[in-house]
């Protein structure tokens, strides 16, 4: 999904020009997903916050955007530094109350303890490039765009990141 | 490349076409390879199944606070309300400077240029200050200020000291406009000789721009000195007046000590002159009383010269005719005055400009720090939009 495919480009053009009844009808589109992208960063007790600068952010500068089609990863774009910034704010790293304790079912293949605490073993930047790509569904390119970084760099993150998480899992120990 | 390390990238779809087949082709071939991927994918599921939902708040806020939202919100954004707080003080900065500047570059005497009125009042109120000074200094020796000293003696060989005058040589530089150059020349002469002074020189000429002026140099006693300069500056009005007082009692005093001296040793070499009986002794008494002689003259004339300095103030006045409006002007050429005064126009704003150049280098230190703080702010605001 390299384009917006939610979010019209016409509603896009109308809030560039400053119309705030399209700017308010794309909050409402995509602020359930900013939320929950900043909730798994910084957890919902600064969400909130954090989710409405990051719409002021976007009034303020949505006349910048060139590229309509990127308005969801300009959005995110966004979004991540709110959360940063939030974070570091609140001198908080990425919590894992964000990950559900349900047991796994008997005979299941991955014991979903051991998965989250293969996840909470991971380091910052791993664990964001997996939930990134697992959780908000963004491709390779989309996180290398919002985290700065090149594409084959998450690419090797991500990889190295489920090489760990298997080798937990699986009891191995290392990487490969 | 090892395949392993791109199974990740093949299930989710990121690589290349021919990378692609590459991998399928090594799946295919390679069990192993194949309980991998699955394991891998099985852990995305995973994964997404573990992660929480959270509870989504705040909508209807972000809404309201976008239509609250007034662009750009200078007032209640920090940044701005810091960045536009600096900005003010750079600017107050800069005009303090400015104004500091003119008042320190204010004299009167740069003043007079534009308004010769104003200076001769400046003028006028420093006057009295200087006089007040001298008087109070010439009441502390007893004696009314005076500039002459009628009383003194050279030789007074008396006991106790004679109390010595103060001598103050008084000179007096005035420019008035009159209506008339030759009148007032004539009035001044007047002025000089009522006030039991002297004319020492005069002149009557025409300036530049054909208005006639006259030059005068008077001497008048000083007790007149005052009397003199009010007079002269009633015959028109007052452009420039500048006085000026040298203290030559000291000068004085040692003149009269060494004609004291000299005229005690002309008296010894008349005694040996008057006992000596060889032609040599009696000519080289002759001639070093002589040279005492021509000495005393000497002391005695720089004597005189000083108490009439002191007995007479010097005036210098010049008298110049005020151009009127009946009085026919020269032919102008339009173009040639404004080209000059463009070229003047120009000049100004490149003087204006370089001197808020430099000092907006000597403020750097201030208001350097300041605009970077502010850019700094601005750029921390920027940085969010990523």
């Amino acid at each position: 999904m390299t384009e917006d495919q939610r979010g019209s480009p016409d509603r896009i053009a109308r809030a560039q020009r400053g119309n705030r009844e399209a700017l308010a009808e794309l909050v409402r589109e995509h602020y359930a997903e900013v939320f929950r992208f900043i909730a798994r960063r910084v957890g919902t007790d600064l969400a909130e916050d954090a989710a409405q600068e990051t719409f002021v952010t976007v009034q303020h500068h949505i006349k910048r955007l060139r590229e309509p089609a990127k308005f969801r990863t300009w959005l995110l774009s966004i979004a991540h530094n709110h959360a940063r910034n939030a974070a570091r704010r609140a001198k908080r790293e990425t919590p894992m109350d964000l990950w559900t304790a349900a047991p796994s079912p008997e005979g299941a293949t991955l014991d979903r303890e051991v998965l989250r605490a293969a996840l909470q073993a991971l380091s910052e930047e791993h664990r964001q490039v997996v939930v990134m790509h697992e959780l908000e569904g963004l491709r390779y390119s989309e996180i290398a765009e919002i985290l700065g970084i090149p594409e084959g760099t998450v690419k090797s993150r991500v990889h190295h990141a489920f090489v760990q998480m298997r080798a937990r899992l699986t009891g191995e120990g290392g990487n490969r | 490349m090892n395949i392993r390390e791109d199974l990740k990238a093949y299930l989710d779809g990121e690589l290349p076409p021919q990378r692609m087949e590459e991998v399928r082709a090594a799946l295919d071939a390679d069990p192993a390879l194949r309980e991998e991927l699955e394991f891998m994918r099985l852990m995305g599921f995973e994964i997404k199944r573990l992660a929480a939902e959270p509870q989504v708040t705040g909508v209807e806020g972000a809404v309201g606070r976008l239509r609250g939202f007034r662009w750009p919100s200078f007032a209640r954004d920090r940044r701005w309300v810091l960045a536009g707080g600096a900005l003010t003080v750079c600017v107050a900065v800069v005009v303090v400077s400015q104004f500091a500047g003119r008042l320190g570059n204010v004299s009167p005497e740069t003043a007079s240029i534009p308004n010769a009125e104003l200076a001769f009042k400046g003028m006028e109120a420093r006057r009295p200050l200087e006089l007040h000074e001298a008087e109070a200094m010439q009441m502390d020796k007893g004696r009314p200020m005076d500039g002459v000293a009628e009383s003194v003696v050279p030789g007074n060989a008396g006991g106790m000291p004679a109390p010595i005058p103060q001598m103050v040589i008084q000179t007096a530089d005035i420019n008035v406009t009159v209506p008339s150059a030759r009148d007032a020349l004539v009035a001044a002469r007047r002025i000089a000789t009522g006030l039991g002074g002297f004319v020492e020189n005069s002149s009557h000429s025409q300036q530049q721009q054909g208005l006639p002026y006259a030059h005068l140099g008077i001497r008048v006693p000083a007790k007149q000195f005052e009397t003199a300069l009010d007079q002269l500056g009633a015959l028109g009005e007052v452009v420039t007046l500048n006085t000026s007082g040298q203290d030559v009692t000291e000068q004085v005093v040692d003149v009269q000590a060494r004609i004291k001296t000299m005229k005690a040793e002309e008296e010894q070499y008349r005694l040996i002159l008057s006992r000596a009986n060889k032609i040599g002794e009696i000519l080289e008494v002759k001639s070093r009383l002589d040279q005492v002689r021509q000495e005393i003259e000497s002391l005695q004339a720089r004597y005189q010269y000083l108490s009439s300095q002191a007995s007479y103030s010097t005036i210098t006045a010049t008298f110049s005719e005020k151009q009127t409006l009946d009085k026919p002007e020269a032919p102008k050429d339009w173009a040639n005055d404004s080209w000059t005064n463009a070229v003047r126009s120009l000049t100004a704003v490149g003087r204006w400009l370089g001197e808020w150049a430099i000092r907006l280098f000597v403020f750097a230190p201030i208001w350097l720090p300041i605009l970077g703080f502010g850019w700094w702010l601005s750029r921390r605001g920027k940085s969010n939009v990523g």
